[in-house]
């Protein structure tokens, strides 16, 4: 790399127009279109054109963000002579959104979903050895559409790599960065507890971010997993999820000569995550009996399977008007105690039946069970069920797939499974 | 409005009283009657600290406060917790802003393996190479040069060679530059 001159133009332009959405105290971000997509194009302000060391730290963002790859972080597209590309996220800073929406934050589910997103983000980027340092609302952005969280703005980032033009927020930086001390996941963690605390959230979360707030590193949590455990929504019916869990696991041991079909999603999903990381322990732990009825797939959309009585789609799936309350499948339910968790059953009638049938169809899956569970139902009450399962140790994935108008909606045990 | 971390802390370090206890309004209005001479509220500070509801204090009030804490006005907090929202790097870099160079003044630069270069300020942020030692940069150059940093890489900008434009030109690129201000 040796020392030279370069003609490239000083500010790169772009067509179809570009569209000042924000102004920082480094850089000023353009919205533009690329082959026919918005992108975000980040420059230096010009002001800070001439210095090495912000030239550096944009680079040092590029690189570091186009090297990973998280659905909670915003995706670095290219590097120019004077820019940075990357993908243009709809949505707000963090402390306008609550400014504007504190019933998210008043909702227990929709406010540990935020925040979860949130904690899931910065584990990723730990476990790639990558501190953000610069942790604030304004470098969280939540998405007009779903409410997700987009991390952005690597600028000041520690990695092994690039170890100098590390930076900070005054305002939200932990001791130890203000006094130029030795910085780790702790920093991080620091800068969180302030996030939360600026947060219209419920009391809970003030204990911890208290923890989070200790000026002494060693008192803090001192990774992002033990955040995520003081976090986390206590899970109110264990043992439910523990013999949904058995059964699935049983039945998929006993029902093998019934393979099952499910219906592919018509594009790709939104996936709310977590570690299936207790599956072993309530198997273990729970002795049940093994469930003899086996229970037919659900119907594809463009090619409905024909279906024998036993493979029948259940009626509950067919028909989209709401059902009247029925009882789960004596052989399962009651042998292995399934029935729905007694807050699930508050909810509409319709899901009420489809839960009892996600039971019955988890018995007719083999050693990676696939739950397929159609639903109709209102977007809070959606959002709610999802964070059961997930808390429950599944992974959900929501399919623009319809059926009947019905959104498909997938419960998986493991993650790709 | 309630106080932000930042003013409470500094309400803290000032009069030593922990503002999350319950009787912390009362004693902070005593000394601030005590520093100041002025009086405030016990229900205003409260207020202000966050233990009843929010609202909008006076000017008067907030300057007092601001006084209190050795500042002369609270337009003065505003400005400083405005630069504490702002990115800046942790590490404080020996840098020279050039337009602290008065014309005539001279820096000298150098970086590795063997590289010499000494610019003369000739005003308005302009530079003019006077001495160039394995450098692409020859005497005789101009060319716009707003900061140097210790340690990264120098970059100018606008650089003429006999009326002809030359671009931009970074030197140091692998480990950085060092400067001296010649005397």
């Amino acid at each position: 790399m040796s020392s030279g001159f370069s003609t490239a133009e000083p500010a790169t332009k772009f067509t179809d127009g570009e569209l000042v959405t924000a102004v920082g105290s480094t850089c000023v971000c353009h919205r533009v279109r690329r082959h026919g997509k918005w992108h975000f194009v980040k420059r230096l302000r010009p002001e800070l054109a001439g210095d090495p060391r912000y030239v550096e730290a944009m680079r040092k963002e590029f690189e570091t963000g186009y090297g990973l790859d998280h659905p909670a972080l915003a995706r670095y597209v290219e590097l120019g002579d004077d820019y940075i590309m990357m993908e243009y996220v709809d949505g707000t800073p963090l402390d306008e959104f609550a400014a504007h929406r504190p019933d998210v934050f008043a909702n227990a589910a929709t406010a540990w979903r935020l925040v979860s997103q949130l904690l899931e983000a910065v584990r990723y980027l730990h476990h790639h050895q990558v501190l953000h340092l610069d942790l604030k609302p304004a470098n969280i952005l939540v998405t007009r559409i779903g409410h997700d969280v987009r991390l952005i703005d690597f600028g000041f980032c520690y990695t092994d790599t690039w170890r100098d033009t590390t930076g900070l927020t005054a305002a939200w930086a932990a001791p130890e960065q203000l006094c130029g001390g030795v910085v780790d996941e702790r920093t991080d963690i620091y800068a969180l507890g302030r996030i939360l605390e600026s947060l219209p959230l419920p009391r809970r979360y003030r204990r911890a971010a208290q923890r989070c707030l200790e000026s002494d590193p060693a008192r803090r949590y001192q990774n992002i997993d033990q955040l995520l455990t003081a976090l986390a929504p206590r899970r109110r019916w264990p043992i439910a999820a523990a013999v949904a869990v058995v059964a699935l696991a049983i039945t998929g041991w006993l029902v093998r000569d019934h393979p099952v079909s499910q219906p592919q999603p018509a594009t790709d999903d939104t996936v709310h995550t977590t570690p299936a990381d207790t599956l072993a322990a309530p198997i273990e732990a729970l002795d049940t009996a093994p469930v003899t009825a086996p229970i037919p797939p659900p119907p594809s959309e463009t090619a409905p399977e024909a279906a024998s009585p036993a493979d029948a789609p259940p009626t509950a799936i067919e028909d989209p008007e709401p059902a009247p309350a029925t009882e789960p499948a004596p052989a399962a339910e009651t042998s292995h105690n399934t029935a729905p968790p007694r807050h699930i059953q508050s909810l509409e009638q319709d899901v009420q039946d489809n839960i009892n049938e996600l039971y019955r169809q988890a018995t007719s899956f083999q050693r990676t069970p696939r739950i397929i569970f159609l639903r109709q139902t209102l977007p809070q009450q959606f959002d709610e069920l999802i964070n059961y399962y997930v808390q429950a140790g599944n992974y959900v994935k929501v399919s623009e797939y319809t059926y009947k108008r019905q959104v498909v909606m997938q419960v998986f045990d493991e993650m790709g499974m | 409005m309630t106080f932000s971390p930042y003013v409470i802390s500094l309400l803290q370090d000032k009069s030593a009283i922990d503002c999350s206890s319950p009787s912390a309004a009362e004693m902070l209005s005593l000394d601030i009657e005590r520093v100041t001479g002025e009086r405030l509220g016990v229900n205003t500070l409260k207020r202000l600290l966050g233990r009843l509801d929010e609202c909008e204090p006076r000017e008067a009030t907030l300057n007092i406060i601001a006084r209190y804490l050795g500042f002369p006005n609270w337009s003065v907090i505003e400005r400083i917790e405005a630069h504490r929202c702002n990115s800046d790097f942790a590490t404080v870099y020996r840098e020279l802003r050039t337009t602290r160079l008065a014309p005539g003044q001279r820096v000298a630069i150098t970086y590795l393996p063997d590289r010499r270069v000494v610019m003369e300020c000739a005003g308005r942020g302009r530079y003019c190479v006077t001495e160039s030692i394995n450098s692409k940069l020859r005497p005789g150059d101009q060319l716009s040069l707003p900061i140097l940093v210790d340690g990264f890489p120098l970059i100018a900008h606008d650089v003429v060679r006999n009326n002809q434009p030359m671009g931009t030109f970074t030197a140091g690129k692998e480990h950085g530059i060092h400067w001296e201000i010649e005397t």
